[in-house]
């Protein structure tokens, strides 16, 4: 540091938070609602810009209800009639030649076959617009100080606290915070990571990619055809457009240029009419960006007091959307848990069990976004094979329309959508409770709703006593929730007890007649009243922590304390010998 | 293993090895010698996890001088000064590895010549690391300074070499080894040197061939341990790779470190020099 500087005196916090994406984002929301100090830094002077990142899962979705964003995006991003699966064309012009679609319905009917799962369900919405919401609802919170233009250059820490030293974007100046805990979100190209993470395993790497906004009128063709993504084969003009941007109204256009330098603008006004078969549209192209994906996953998401969650610790293709989802997954799951060491509930090896749990879906999620990358790209480059005749009438020959059927179908309504990817998410240790069942092996494409501890607590509909219409889901979110179907209501009074001697939030939900909640279908019955009588607990991420069974009926005050101080005080062998293994490496 | 040339010597280590045996006091080096820009990229793409990025050119060796090779030795406070950097003492278990297994070698000769005694090649590189399991890394590793100070002491000429001037006086009882490709060879070489070109010492995954495939190599002209070999290439790099081979089968070997690149600079060398055409 210059000399000539006044250096301020260092500020501390209980946890700091490297990165202002949805990760960053998300992690300052829900630290700020358990109260902790937060300080957020993000280089850039505000949040994105970038046309990517734009499909919400419903999992997702989820989480906005709980953190009143879904509400905020009420009227954004696409309508699903707009942005609906993947289209396949020789040229725009000449209509597409094969389809993969989400739905063949309307919207609302789209809505309403994800309603038996989810109250949210699956949609296109912008990341600039997700990730100024979810900044509006960080910033509710006093405690919680979101600085943009602010670039972390230093990261120490000692056995106690982390200090990072950020500069201001503006004025050069440093400044030097400290805090219990440091949260990574800062991206696949993390700069904490490169300073304090030890050793990560790689994937492909897609490079070369150029992503071109343009304006021009084509809500006859593209638009008409409503694909959120639209393959063009030929390999003169291989890409895909995207759909036109809900709020700019620009429409997008991805091919791979293998060169430094970019192709002037009139080659990029051919290739775009040609891969359109519109010779003389008038083009405006109004920002061009150029992407490069790698793949990799962190091989230790803890460092002492630096967790890292999003893409620091997972970085993939976006193909799938996963990026976001599976980011916004990790903060849900590490910052209940952070609330609860920090104030002193829980011993800090709760936090090993964020590893245990989330690398599981990782390890998911960069095979599935390396799969889709290469998969989208097989099919195309294989329908190319031998249709040069036919690509110069603007068409392909029959045998390459079967082909693309074929190829595509299993690609059909459930796999775009991945509802088991997105609904089914099972931790098979952890923070949980065993019961002795096994929940089912988890599938991209099929969701199978249950009940057993580490998976997401599945959705039924409830009516409040007032008649308000609410989803479990919607109960999630704040402390823990022991929920049952016609319990007795002595364990109204032990969660009360039990919440108060541990310092933590849990709240009783009875489900049923005359109770908190009654039910609107017998879906809750089927599902919750597995265990008559005795209630489950959910985590605050929503997922099911534990049982409380028959042996408990007797005591639920001292069943209950058993299993919190069993989720409090988590320890693994397993985790402390890999731990000390890798120390030396 | 026993098939492989790290079983004759600790100067090569297999992955495996590395990954089995934790070290605290372990440095990767990954060395380059392409374009610096592009190979700068390339290690912060990947690199083996706490690998620290070394330039051939900016640490192994001096910069070029008129009358000198394309690649001189590095002077002592040169190499010391990165080496400090990365926190290496005398004991530190130095790793190198690189795009080619020569690269690597280069990297050996050069420390193992400053008296450094536990320089490692990996075989196979970072792609053999990649696929025992080992662990990655982007970006740009600095290793963490020490509590207290590393202690290193650097000497140099502790690698058998030959000058210029030895060169010129050298008889035919010594075998004469170029290491480069046989194009390059044919187009110029020092008398009495037999080709043996370095790269059909690596299988086009990058792993060093098998000790009696080497060996045999070597046979074919007539080197065994009783052998009084030089080698040279066009830089001292390709040589390196054959100096740490014949090092493993037992055979001293002295590195010409000046090679084509400086015997080229005179005429009266080049006068007395087979050149294209002429029988070896």
């Amino acid at each position: 540091m210059n000399n000539t500087q006044i250096k301020n005196p260092i500020v501390d916090k209980d946890v700091i938070i490297c990165g202002g994406g949805p990760v960053g984002l998300a992690m300052a929301f829900l630290l700020g609602k358990e109260g902790l100090s937060v300080s957020l830094f993000e280089r850039r002077p505000s949040t994105t810009t970038l046309p990517k990142g734009q499909y919400l899962h419903a999992s997702t979705g989820e989480l906005f209800r709980q953190w009143g964003v879904w509400d905020l995006l009420k009227d954004a991003g696409w309508e699903t009639e707009k942005s609906n699966g993947q289209g396949f064309y020789v040229t725009v012009a000449d209509g597409p030649v094969a389809e993969i679609k989400a739905t063949f319905e309307t919207h609302a009917a789209y809505v309403k076959k994800w309603e038996k799962y989810s109250p949210a369900f699956p949609r296109k919405v912008p990341a600039s617009e997700y990730e100024s919401a979810l900044r509006h609802q960080a910033t509710q919170w006093p405690n919680v100080s979101l600085n943009f233009n602010s670039r972390v250059i230093d990261v120490n820490q000692d056995s106690e606290k982390v200090t990072v030293t950020v500069q201001n974007a503006e004025n050069a100046r440093c400044q030097e915070y400290r805090a219990s805990y440091l949260v990574a979100c800062d991206g696949a190209h993390s700069f904490i990571r490169s300073r304090v993470g030890t050793g990560q395993d790689h994937g492909p790497t897609f490079g070369n990619q150029i992503l071109v906004e343009f304006r021009a009128d084509l809500d006859d063709t593209l638009g008409k055809d409503g694909f959120f993504h639209s393959f063009v084969l030929p390999p003169k003009y291989a890409g895909w457009f995207g759909s036109k941007h809900p709020t700019t109204g620009l429409w997008r256009y991805s091919f791979r240029h293998d060169e430094d330098v970019l192709p002037p603008e009139s080659v990029m006004l051919e290739r775009i009419r040609g891969a359109l078969g519109m010779w003389n549209l008038p083009i405006e192209i109004v920002d061009l960006f150029r992407f490069d994906y790698s793949t990799g996953l962190l091989r230790r998401w803890r460092e002492g007091n630096v967790l890292f969650a999003g893409d620091a610790a997972h970085w993939h293709s976006p193909w799938g959307g996963f990026g976001m989802n599976s980011g916004i997954q990790d903060a849900n799951n590490l910052a209940w848990k952070l609330g609860l060491v920090v104030k002193g509930a829980a011993s800090h090896q709760l936090l090993d069990t964020y590893q245990i749990e989330r690398e599981s879906k990782a390890r998911i999620t960069v095979k599935s976004a390396t799969y889709n990358s290469l998969h989208y790209q097989a099919i195309a480059e294989a329908v190319r094979v031998g249709e040069g005749r036919y690509f110069a009438q603007g068409t392909i020959s029959p045998e390459a329309r079967i082909f693309l059927e074929q190829r595509t179908e299993p690609h059909g309504v459930n796999s775009v959508l991945h509802t088991g990817y997105q609904l089914g998410t099972v931790y098979r240790e952890g923070a949980i409770i065993a019961s002795g069942k096994q929940a089912p092996t988890p599938e991209l494409g099929n969701y199978v709703e249950t009940i057993v501890p580490g998976v997401r607590a599945p959705h039924a509909w409830l009516k409040a006593a007032n008649g308000t219409r609410t989803s479990t889901i919607d109960l999630w979110g704040t402390g823990f929730v022991l929920i049952g179907f016609q319990c007795e209501e002595k364990w109204r009074e032990a969660a009360a007890d039990v919440a108060l001697k541990f310092g933590i939030t849990m709240r009783f939900v009875n489900v049923g007649e005359k109770a908190d909640y009654s039910p609107e279908d017998d879906k809750f019955e089927k599902l919750y009243g597995e265990t008559v009588g005795t209630p489950v607990l959910i985590r605050p991420d929503g997922f099911i922590a534990a049982h409380l069974c028959v042996e408990a009926e007797s005591n639920p005050r001292i069943k209950l304390e058993q299993v919190i101080t069993e989720l409090m005080h988590f320890s693994s062998d397993i985790v402390g010998h890999t731990l000390e293994m890798e120390e030396h490496m | 293993m026993e098939h492989k040339l790290s079983s004759l010597t600790s100067a090569i280590v297999q992955p495996e090895t590395l990954i089995s045996q934790p070290q605290q006091n372990r440095l990767f080096i990954d060395v380059r010698l392409g374009e610096p820009e592009d190979e700068f990229k390339s290690y912060r793409e990947q690199h083996i996890f706490s690998a620290v990025h070394a330039q051939i050119r900016d640490v192994f060796a001096s910069p070029p001088s008129p009358v000198s090779g394309n690649l001189p030795l590095p002077t002592l406070e040169g190499l010391e000064k990165p080496l400090q950097r990365w926190q290496v003492d005398n004991d530190t278990e130095i790793i190198v590895y690189g795009p080619s297994l020569a690269l690597a070698a280069r990297a050996w000769w050069v420390l193992r010549w400053a008296g450094l005694n536990n320089v490692k090649v990996l075989d196979g590189g970072l792609k053999a690391w990649v696929d025992q399991g080992g662990s990655v890394a982007q970006g740009v590793y600095e290793p963490p300074k020490r509590q207290t100070p590393a202690v290193l002491t650097l000497k140099p000429d502790c690698m058998p070499s030959i000058s210029v001037d030895e060169m010129e006086a050298l008889t035919g009882d010594s075998v004469l080894i170029d290491a480069r490709d046989e194009a390059s060879y044919y187009s110029g070489r020092i008398p009495r040197a037999v080709n043996l070109p370095a790269s059909e010492q690596w299988t086009p995954a990058g792993k060093l061939r098998t000790i009696d495939e080497i060996r045999k190599l070597y046979r074919n002209f007539g080197v065994d341990e009783r052998t009084d070999v030089v080698v040279y290439c066009g830089g001292g790099v390709l040589s390196a790779l054959e100096v740490l081979t014949l090092q493993a089968l037992g055979i001293p070997a002295r590195l010409y470190v000046g090679s084509w690149s400086e015997w080229n600079k005179k005429p009266e060398r080049m006068a007395m020099s087979d050149v294209e055409g002429e029988q070896a």
